[in-house]
């Protein structure tokens, strides 16, 4: 790593410190999340549109949905702070059964959104492969008949 | 001689930095009393600049003009100028390697290719070839070209110090840090790596802090479409994609930045830099293609870094007040050298033509 600051090349104390404070950086939710985007960046390492379409589908039908146990009610410090979060876990539990009921719906929405696309890839693909089986013969058909002439 | 100058290029939109450029060359060779005019394919013509270019198909290059050929990507402009009569200059401004768009956008990454294998038949019909920077005369030095001038894109500083849009200044208020990318929404710019950086500094060092993307999102939706994808599932809210931005919402997002990031692996030159400078934000770059150059041994720069270690360098830039006040300090005399660039100079040698 190389870090220059005012065209001055400063790595040796800024990489060294930066190091060491991006050790101390730690979120276990953020790291669970991180590992788990790894598929969606696998989107720049495909080498086609066809390809990009495949992987994108995949994901959409891996992630149509909204859970809503992911819902993170942080703690902060102090007694103020400890009050805020029972308050925000109090109101949480109250809306809970309405919010589901929106989640439900949307994740409803989202699956058939989802397999609309999936479906609809599937019969382009189908109607391509019986265009070309139809080039196919035919030109089979032209090179016959121009051989018998 | 007191031919026409014209100049020909493949697209023409509010915000673009080649538009820009054309337009502000335009503007230089009217006031030494040429006749001069912008040229562009019909379809590739923003709304908002209808009236300041004229269609392609108008175009007549007679003996005893000069037609100046902004290259970029592939386009029915080349042909065009390859039939020209005129004395033909190109004013190269890169080409972004096709293998960026590959699975994003084929037919792109085919035209970028193309584009790629025109340019030694671009080069060798022009008497005189522009480059926008130093790293792209010598990618064209490479190819054989003898006849190559570094022409920096015609900025001035005060171009990019408009009156900032109130809306977009209060948007981005509230006291919250924020860091700021200004340019395409294009698998070159790198901007996930700037997004799982924010991750980092948002999630684990300052939650009171923004992600501004400011940029078009037209030229690769797919890959739009990933970045989106990816700050949503990180639930980072704070990612602000704020799309195309006319020249006053660019303006209130430069006056609202506390630093400007840009992670992009491929850049002919980066004007957002400059831009980013003249509004006093600090700049933090990758050290890549024609970016130190533009920068002129100012602001920060690196070359590869992990998202964390990102993160905890956007924090350092975002404290540091002597470090801060270093790097603002270099690209203020950046910023002068700029405006004593003689951008007169350039354009006599095209006259003399």
């Amino acid at each position: 790593m190389k870090i220059t600051v005012a065209g001055k090349d400063r790595s040796d104390v800024l990489v060294r410190e930066i190091t060491a404070a991006a050790a101390n950086l730690s979120d276990a939710e953020l790291e669970r999340l991180l590992a788990g985007e790894s598929d969606l960046l696998l989107l720049n390492e495909a080498e086609k549109t066809d390809d990009y379409l495949d992987q994108l589908i995949t994901l959409a039908r891996h992630r149509n949905s909204v859970d809503p146990s992911e819902m993170n009610i942080s703690a902060g410090k102090g007694i103020v702070a400890g009050l805020g979060r029972a308050l925000r876990r109090c109101l949480w539990k109250m809306i809970r059964p309405f919010h589901d009921w929106i989640a439900f719906r949307q994740n409803s929405v989202n699956i058939m959104l989802t397999y609309a696309l999936e479906f609809e890839k599937q019969e382009r693909q189908a109607a391509i492969r019986k265009l070309e089986e139809r080039i196919r013969r035919l030109e089979d058909g032209r090179k016959t008949e121009g051989g018998n002439r | 001689m007191s031919g026409r100058v014209d100049q020909l290029v493949a697209g023409f939109a509010e915000g673009d930095a080649i538009s820009r450029d054309a337009r502000r060359l335009r503007g230089l060779l009217q006031r030494s009393g040429r006749e001069s005019d912008i040229f562009v394919p019909a379809d590739r013509v923003g709304e908002t600049v209808r009236g300041d270019c004229l269609p392609l198909e108008e175009y007549r290059g007679r003996k005893g003009d000069v037609v100046l050929y902004h290259y970029s990507t592939s386009s029915p402009a080349t042909r065009v100028f390859l039939g020209s009569q005129a004395r033909r200059v190109v004013r190269y401004h890169n080409i972004t390697p096709a293998e960026f768009f590959d699975g994003y956008d084929d037919d792109l990454a085919a035209e970028l290719r193309e584009a790629r294998e025109g340019l030694r038949t671009v080069l060798g019909g022009a008497e005189l070839v522009w480059a926008v920077s130093a790293f792209n005369a010598e990618e064209l030095k490479r190819l054989g070209t003898a006849n190559v001038a570094v022409v920096p894109l015609f900025f001035a500083p005060e171009d990019a110090c408009s009156e900032p849009d109130p809306k977009t200044m209060a948007k981005y208020g509230g006291g919250l840090r924020n860091i700021l990318f200004v340019g395409r929404i294009a698998p070159n710019k790198c901007v996930e790596e700037l997004i799982l950086a924010f991750a980092w500094y948002h999630t684990c060092i300052n939650p009171a802090s923004r992600l501004i993307l400011a940029g078009s999102e037209r030229s690769c939706p797919r890959y739009y479409a990933m970045l989106r994808m990816l700050a949503a599932r990180l639930g980072l809210a704070n990612v602000c994609f704020e799309g195309f931005v006319n020249e006053a919402q660019l303006s209130a997002c430069y006056r609202s930045a506390h630093l400007f990031a840009c992670t992009s692996r491929h850049e002919g030159y980066c004007l957002p830099l400059l831009e980013a400078m003249a509004n006093g934000v600090p700049v933090l770059t990758r050290a890549i293609g024609g970016m130190p150059e533009a920068l002129g041994g100012s602001a920060a720069m690196f070359d590869e870094m992990e998202p964390r270690e990102m993160a905890a360098l956007f924090q350092r830039l975002l404290t540091d007040s002597a470090l801060r006040g270093e790097i603002l300090d270099s690209q203020d005399r950046r910023l002068e050298e700029l405006r004593h660039n003689d951008l007169t100079e350039p354009c006599r040698a095209l006259l003399a033509l």
